[in-house]
């Protein structure tokens, strides 16, 4: 099935030189710290917490209402340290999904009210299914899909996923309109 | 990736019957057929950490019973288990020497430490940690022994007895006769005892000995408080085959399973369908010959809801994956040749005629589900469409606008967007699945040179079928 | 020739046994102690975006694609061989439905292309596991208590006794119980009742069991067990009566304890004394504590009554303990005759494609001894 247009509110949203599509109504914490590389897309209330530490996305990330982008924390004997958040291209994150992991890989698809663990390790090519709970420091295969609580692996991903993962956010990005004023 | 969170609603039949969706699929190049994860063949190629992501070499992973050497899982839980490093005080007390940094393992995800179970901590990061042993493996490998001596001594008893059958040999003692030299070297190879120690194997051998005496529960038994934190669950069990403790207490770490890569190879021909790179980190693949890449692809972009002998819109859109053009015909799946017989006359390659011999009765064991009932029929346009090659650069160009008629809604380099009509049955029940089954005819370009020496493109006529699952029929 | 056999020996893979439970599944290599995993007989349905379990089928066909996407799963998530050219140890019960055997034979040989199978049942790989010459199997499965006797490598046939009477039994009595007891029906479904039926039931003592019904016992204490979705309280009631069914004798003498005899008396008399003394109880659901204790007292107080009084009540009853935890007694049986013989006895994948023939023992036609005379008149 062809994805349906989604429609934004032209003043709710800024566009950059880059392409990236940024909401208004969102939070993002240190904003000197958080790189988007280009046709990424911040909807409505997401939170990005570049004030804790760097926030890097790739192109073609989609991240959607509700969510929140978090650099994971360790403790050390001395205190606590925040670590760098990184993200590949092509990530989908869905609604209202909490992502503390380390590093987010290219081709990744986490679904709706995820939570994503601090330092967790999202490969290329995986996808997390909605609802499930990715427990601390899970390091996530190529090719996994994975599902639940705590998140297990359930089946693999075709062989094509790079492709089919490029050609979602492309689309969902083309398909991303201003509703015209009439 | 709409793919994997929608359902399918395009699927194609498969070679061997099975309905998929295109992702699933395979395209060989060398039969020139659709192959699917069910009638290809699956094998192992490297074996893989996921959690360290370190390759294991298959003789490696086969001594180490497929179990990383460094990454443990949670018995509790099965997450990984993480090491936590702590300072250990030393109980004697400030004879000034610095803290040792000491190890434990412990889950993230349900709070089990190693010291839960009583394992001390380790002085270094990895390794060193206790393995429970098998507490029955001494008495299996007496019982391994002992039928291994009755199998050899069964063999033995057989060979003597057609030896005797054949008197030969005269009067001249043979080299082998006398020193029995091939058969002890047989056993000595296989990793036998030799025929002498076996007997003694059989006769030392003791039978289980049964006991009356059956461990009887305390008479309090039912008044007990029971602490089922203690009591394993039966998941818990299953994930130690070994030792199935039924008690907490005697959980122990266990080594991660490893995972593997597969290589995948079309069973007809024997080609690789599929092959990935080493690596376990790398999501690209040497060989990749996916239905994704060469059939051309299906989706739907909107359809009116079906109703029992009404007419609905269908919006299609075919897409052209490969890197030349491509003549695309609508048939009805019936208009179909029938396959075999075209592929008779497409292939007589030498490779063909060597497999012959090649044994291909497993396709005739396969389930061959009947597609299921269409609700109706589509109303194909008889024109051919010509899709041209995919180009990446395309999507940065402005868009020409295509050729629009009543068919053709737009055309956008490879894609292509359809009008149809659907003409559903009076007679389809409400309620029921409203499926709808056409074919395509398409022209393939075969890249791959049939030999070394001819460079030559060679273009073939394709069919395929295609099942669209448009929800149910409403009234 | 004996050289190249023992070099023969050495280039053969090792085989693998399956021992394929209709709740777990059983899977590794021959020669090894313990199998490689025991995990669920269920694998994740792509069609049907849902674990599904093996021996849900309608028919062949499916049965066939439940046996691929599980094989799959076994080898190559599992114990991560290749299935080709590797042969196979399929430890099975007697009374396996020849459809199912049939399936599994297509799907091993013709999908797998595996280069052989040894087809073993379980009883007589269960006697294995403990040297003896004459045993008494009672193998308490999923769904099926199964008692076979053993006798010098083989089953007496015609004395098999087979009742619903596994874990299943158990669980569903649970089921019930636990419903009584909150009023309600509570539609646990099956992993929960599993994991109540492991952690917190238990069989009573004989001697208990005899005052469950009097008025003025004192009842066992409850436990409470955190499901995933809530908190279950579990009546005393229900921990020690939920196996009950098992004893439960009705004029039908279908409990297991009936089973149990009627087998030794069925068997030949000169085996009878031999048999009680060797008795093994195995299979996942003799794993539910005080199982085998309570089995071994009602056994002895069963043989004194009529019917058995006559021909048994001498019998002395012993027990075996096999060298494995009990739900894997078979597979290890499995594992050891499939590393003793080296595979000599396996079908090989030759033989099935040219006749597409299981050896069978219902089949007169792999029965009948070469030298009967239904051969001569079939001939004419």
């Amino acid at each position: 099935m062809e994805l349906q247009d989604t429609y934004y509110n032209k003043s709710e949203y800024v566009e950059t030189a880059s392409g990236n599509k940024v909401s208004r109504q969102t939070v993002l914490c240190g904003s000197q710290n958080i790189v988007l590389h280009g046709k990424v897309i911040v909807q409505s209330d997401a939170i990005i917490r570049g004030d804790l530490a760097n926030v890097k996305t790739g192109r073609f990330c989609i991240i959607s209402k509700g969510s929140v982008i978090r650099p994971p924390f360790k403790k050390f004997s001395k205190g606590v340290a925040f670590f760098p958040l990184q993200m590949g291209d092509h990530v989908f994150i869905g609604e209202n999904t909490v992502v503390n992991a380390a590093v987010v890989g290219s081709y990744v698809y986490i679904g709706k009210n995820v939570v994503i663990g601090r330092r967790c390790v999202l490969k290329d090519c995986c996808m997390i299914e909605d609802n499930s709970v990715l427990p601390a420091e899970t390091i996530v295969p190529s090719f996994a899909r994975y599902s639940g609580n705590p998140a297990k692996l359930i089946t693999t991903l075709p062989e094509a996923t790079p492709d089919l993962m490029t050609e979602f956010t492309k689309s969902y990005y083309q398909h991303f309109l201003p509703t015209t004023v009439s | 990736m709409a793919y994997l969170t929608q359902p399918d609603y395009v699927k194609y039949i498969c070679s061997c019957g099975q309905l998929k969706p295109i992702t699933n699929l395979y395209f060989c190049r060398h039969c020139l057929k659709i192959r699917c994860g069910f009638c290809i063949c699956h094998e192992v190629d490297s074996h893989y950490c996921a959690n360290c992501l370190e390759n294991m070499p298959s003789s490696e992973a086969r001594l180490k019973k497929n179990r990383c050497s460094s990454c443990f899982a949670c018995p509790s839980c099965f997450h990984t288990l993480s090491t936590r490093a702590t300072l250990a005080r030393d109980p004697a007390g400030g004879d000034g020497k610095p803290p040792k940094k000491m190890y434990y393992l412990s889950c993230f995800n349900c709070r089990w430490t190693s010291r839960d179970v009583g394992i001390p901590d380790q002085p270094v990061a990895s390794g060193g940690w206790p393995e429970r042993t098998n507490p029955f493996t001494t008495r299996f490998n007496q019982l391994l022994d002992y039928y291994k001596a009755i199998a050899q001594q069964e063999k033995q008893e057989k060979l003597d007895k057609e030896r005797k059958k054949f008197v030969t040999r005269g009067k001249y003692i043979n080299l082998t006769d006398k020193t029995g030299l091939t058969g002890a070297m047989a056993r000595n190879i296989a990793g036998l005892p030799s025929s002498e120690s076996s007997s003694s194997v059989i006769s030392n051998f003791v039978p289980s000995q049964a006991s009356p005496d059956v461990e009887e529960l305390p008479d309090d038994y039912h008044l007990k408080e029971i602490d089922l934190k203690q009591i394993t669950r039966i998941s818990q069990r299953t994930s130690c085959p070994e030792l199935q403790p039924s008690l907490a207490s005697r959980l122990s770490p266990r080594p991660r399973a490893l995972c593997v890569k597969r290589s995948q190879r079309c069973r007809a021909c024997d080609h690789n369908l599929t092959k990935p790179e080493y690596n376990p980190g790398s999501v690209k693949f040497k060989i990749e010959l996916l239905a994704y890449y060469h059939v051309p692809e299906v989706k739907i972009i909107s359809y009116e809801t079906i109703k029992p002998g009404g007419t609905s819109a269908l919006l299609l859109k075919l897409s052209n994956p490969t890197a030349h053009e491509m003549t695309v015909k609508m048939l009805q799946p019936e208009d179909v040749p029938d396959q075999e017989d075209e592929h008779k006359t497409i292939e007589k390659t030498l490779e063909k005629s060597l497999n012959l011999e090649k044994d291909i009765s497993w396709n005739a064991s396969f389930p061959r589900r009947p597609p299921p009932p269409n609700a109706g029929s589509v109303n194909l346009p008889a024109v051919s469409l010509t899709l041209a090659q995919r180009d990446d650069a395309a999507e940065y160009d402005d868009e020409p606008p295509g050729d629009n008629d009543d068919i053709i809604l737009w055309r956008k380099s490879n894609k292509l967007a359809l009008r149809l009509k659907l003409t559903t049955d009076a007679q389809a029940k409400v309620g029921s699945n409203a499926y709808f089954s056409f074919a395509l005819q398409y022209s393939y370009r075969n890249t791959v040179p049939p030999s070394a020496t001819v460079v030559q493109h060679s273009d073939h006529t394709l069919y395929t079928t295609l099942i669209l699952d448009l929800g149910k029929v409403c009234e | 020739m004996a050289l190249y056999e023992g070099i023969a020996l050495i280039q053969e893979k090792q085989a693998v046994v399956l021992d394929l439970g209709h709740d777990y599944t059983k899977f590794g290599f021959t020669g090894e102690a313990a199998p490689r995993c025991i995990i669920p007989s269920s694998f994740w349905s792509p069609d049907e975006k849902r674990y599904k379990r093996v021996y849900d089928y309608k028919d062949e066909d499916e049965l066939y694609e439940n046996l691929v996407h599980m094989l799959h799963l076994l080898y190559f998530r599992h114990v991560l061989v290749n299935p080709k050219e590797r042969k196979v140890v399929v430890v099975e019960s007697l009374l396996t439905p020849t459809l199912f055997r049939e399936t599994l034979a297509k799907v091993l040989f013709m999908h797998y292309e595996v280069s052989g199978v040894m087809w073993a049942d379980s009883a007589r790989l269960c006697a294995l596991t403990l040297g003896t010459n004459i045993t008494l199997v009672v193998n308490i499965g999923a769904l099926d208590a199964e008692v076979v006797a053993v006798v010098h490598g083989s089953p007496v046939i015609h004395a098999i006794q087979s009742g619903p009477l596994g874990a299943g039994a158990v669980s569903a009595e649970l089921a019930r119980l636990l419903d009584e007891q909150h009023g309600d029906t509570l539609r646990l479904t099956e992993h929960v009742l599993e994991d109540i039926r492991v952690r917190a039931c238990f069989v009573p003592g004989r001697a208990r069991a005899l005052t469950l019904d009097q008025p003025g016992t004192v009842e066992a204490r409850a436990v409470c067990v955190t499901g995933p979705e809530r908190v279950l309280t579990v009546g005393g009631r229900a921990r020690e009566r939920a196996a009950e069914v098992l004893f439960l004798r009705d004029n039908e003498m279908a409990s297991l304890p009936d089973l149990v005899l009627k087998c030794i008396l069925q068997c030949p008399i000169d085996a009878r004394r031999e048999l009680a003394a060797n008795v093994l109880v195995t299979g996942g659901g003799a794993a539910l504590t005080g199982l085998k204790a309570r089995l071994a007292a009602e056994l002895r107080h069963l043989v004194t009554l009529p019917p058995y009084r006559s021909s048994l009540h001498s019998l002395q009853f012993s027990f075996h303990r096999a060298p494995c935890p009990d739900s894997s007694v078979s597979w290890s049986g499995g594992s050891l005759a499939g590393a003793a013989d080296g595979g000599s006895r396996a079908l090989l994948r030759d033989v099935y494609c040219r006749s597409r023939r299981l050896r069978d023992w219902p089949c007169l036609l792999h029965t009948t001894p070469p030298d009967h005379h239904h051969w001569a008149e079939l001939q004419c």
